[in-house]
């Protein structure tokens, strides 16, 4: 836990205060201010490596939600996609002395959890029926512009989704979660830019198309 | 439509947003926290600490390495032994500075030393070069007395006269300094015989020693070298009227054997010598 504390020691506004009147001096102020900015995810994965399990913590924190969810959407199953969550953190420990400073971890990481799912759906050469479709949860408090959404609509919208073919939506999830670029999908999937480029444009227009749909039947 | 909104759509990334948001399970997490601690666990166990030798290993090798150039350098340095004169004709001087002869530039100021040696014996009277060099002969013998014998058979090689010594039974070879070329091919020098050219030439041409093995120029020591080596070629120029003269006395004081094989000597040293008419062969000398 002390690791811990050494990591997100800046974060204690509390300590900040107590100490600001001794580090008045603007040497003081900017290391202060280098001590509370958010440590990337290279420096952890790399004190991770070095043996700081801390770090990994940290790690784990901030990528679980996103890249579970990403397998979650892409296989469609819970069950599977806690399945391939854990495979997929597994493989980061197993290569935590193979990761190279030099190359974006959360690249890194989501290029071994499409691996993961690669190999499931080879294996399983299943496609996505609606019934495997978890139904939504209310977990947050939607905002305005999601309260518009009606029910009907986000079930379209779901079905849409899985109806995508399975690079379509790997390129969509990768936008939505991960929030990678067009150069960072290519990256990941292993494919050129411009065709991870034409997958998130025909995933989009096919979606619109979905969507499109849901508002003429109402319109009728 | 512009190309980012084609792939961008709000309403779109709206619906997506409003899906359920699921988390991985508490025992997924747990599961995976856990196996990233045990893995490093493993893992500090695995290190194997390497023990002191093989983190020494390297200044070992090293020291080893500097050691063992000191020893060759400091060898290379150090005079082997010392160098044995052979005869005149047959063999090299020494066999330590036979590789000496075949240097050229070494033969080449060698050649300069003999002709200057040379040139000086010519310039010398031709009285005042026979004195000096029965001087120098008498000397030599009077060394080679005191010299114990023993001394000189550690030092030639067996079966190798160096000195021409068996023509001089009572005479054993002199020890002359191995710095001394020129002391050494006087010491070298049968009693009774002047020396040669041919081996004075070799007795001259091998460097000292620490020269030959160090390959040092050291510019003091050859220019004391090439003043005695003059004065060498001038004492003991050879006179064959002399070494006759002294094969002659050896005959008329009996030791007739002596006086043989000395004469077989001339005779290998001299084979275009005019015998002078009145000098009797001491093939023709019967008893």
């Amino acid at each position: 836990m002390g690791q811990l504390a050494t990591i997100t020691q800046p974060f204690c506004a509390t300590q900040h205060a107590r100490l600001r009147p001794r580090f008045a001096s603007p040497l003081r102020q900017r290391m202060l201010r280098r001590m509370t900015q958010r440590v990337g995810d290279r420096d952890l994965m790399v004190r991770y490596g070095k043996g700081e399990a801390d770090a990994f913590d940290l790690l784990y924190g901030r990528h679980k939600g996103p890249l579970y969810r990403y397998l979650m959407r892409q296989c469609g199953r819970d069950d599977v996609a806690a399945d391939l969550f854990q495979e997929t953190w597994s493989r980061v420990i197993q290569a935590r002395h193979r990761y190279a400073p030099t190359a974006k971890f959360t690249t890194w990481l989501y290029r071994i959890a499409r691996n993961c799912a690669v190999d499931w759906a080879r294996k399983q050469r299943v496609s996505l029926s609606l019934d495997d479709v978890p139904e939504p949860a209310a977990e947050r408090e939607p905002t305005p512009e999601q309260a518009a959404i009606t029910g009907e609509s986000l079930h379209r919208f779901r079905h849409a989704l899985t109806e995508l073919s399975f690079e379509q939506r790997e390129a969509f999830l990768l936008r939505e979660e991960g929030g990678f670029g067009v150069g960072d999908i290519a990256a990941i999937t292993g494919v050129g830019r411009e065709t991870a480029k034409s997958r998130l444009r025909y995933a989009a227009r096919k979606l619109r198309a979905a969507l499109a749909e849901d508002t003429e039947t109402l319109d009728e | 439509m512009s190309e980012r909104n084609d792939i961008e759509d709000r309403n779109v990334s709206a619906h997506y947003r409003a899906l359920e948001r699921p988390e991985p399970p508490e025992s997924v997490d747990r599961a995976v926290l856990t196996q990233a601690r045990d893995a490093l666990k493993k893992h500090a166990n695995k290190v194997v600490h390497t023990s002191p030798a093989r983190r020494y290993a390297p200044f070992a090798i090293a020291a080893t390495v500097l050691l063992s150039f000191g020893i060759v350098t400091q060898i290379s340095r150090t005079p082997e032994f010392e160098a044995p004169v052979f005869d005149s004709d047959t063999q090299p001087v020494a066999s330590g500075r036979a590789g000496a002869l075949e240097d050229g530039a070494l033969e080449g100021k060698l050649e300069q030393d003999e002709a200057q040696g040379q040139q000086d014996a010519l310039d010398a009277p031709v009285e005042e070069t026979r004195v000096d060099a029965q001087a120098v002969i008498a000397e030599s013998i009077k060394g080679a007395a005191e010299e114990p014998a023993a001394k000189r058979s550690s030092v030639e090689p067996e079966g190798e006269v160096a000195t021409g010594g068996s023509s001089h039974p009572g005479a054993p070879a002199p020890e002359p300094r191995s710095d001394q070329p020129a002391a050494r091919a006087r010491a070298a020098a049968p009693a009774s015989a002047p020396v040669s050219d041919a081996e004075l030439e070799k007795v001259s041409a091998a460097p000292t020693g620490d020269a030959s093995m160090t390959g040092i120029d050291d510019k003091s020591d050859a220019g004391e070298r090439q003043q005695r080596l003059s004065q060498a070629h001038a004492k003991a120029a050879p006179v064959p009227e002399q070494w006759l003269e002294q094969i002659q006395e050896l005959w008329d004081s009996g030791d007739r054997d002596a006086a043989r094989t000395e004469f077989e000597r001339f005779l290998e040293m001299h084979p275009d010598y005019e015998l002078p008419e009145n000098f009797p062969l001491p093939e023709d000398k019967t008893d």
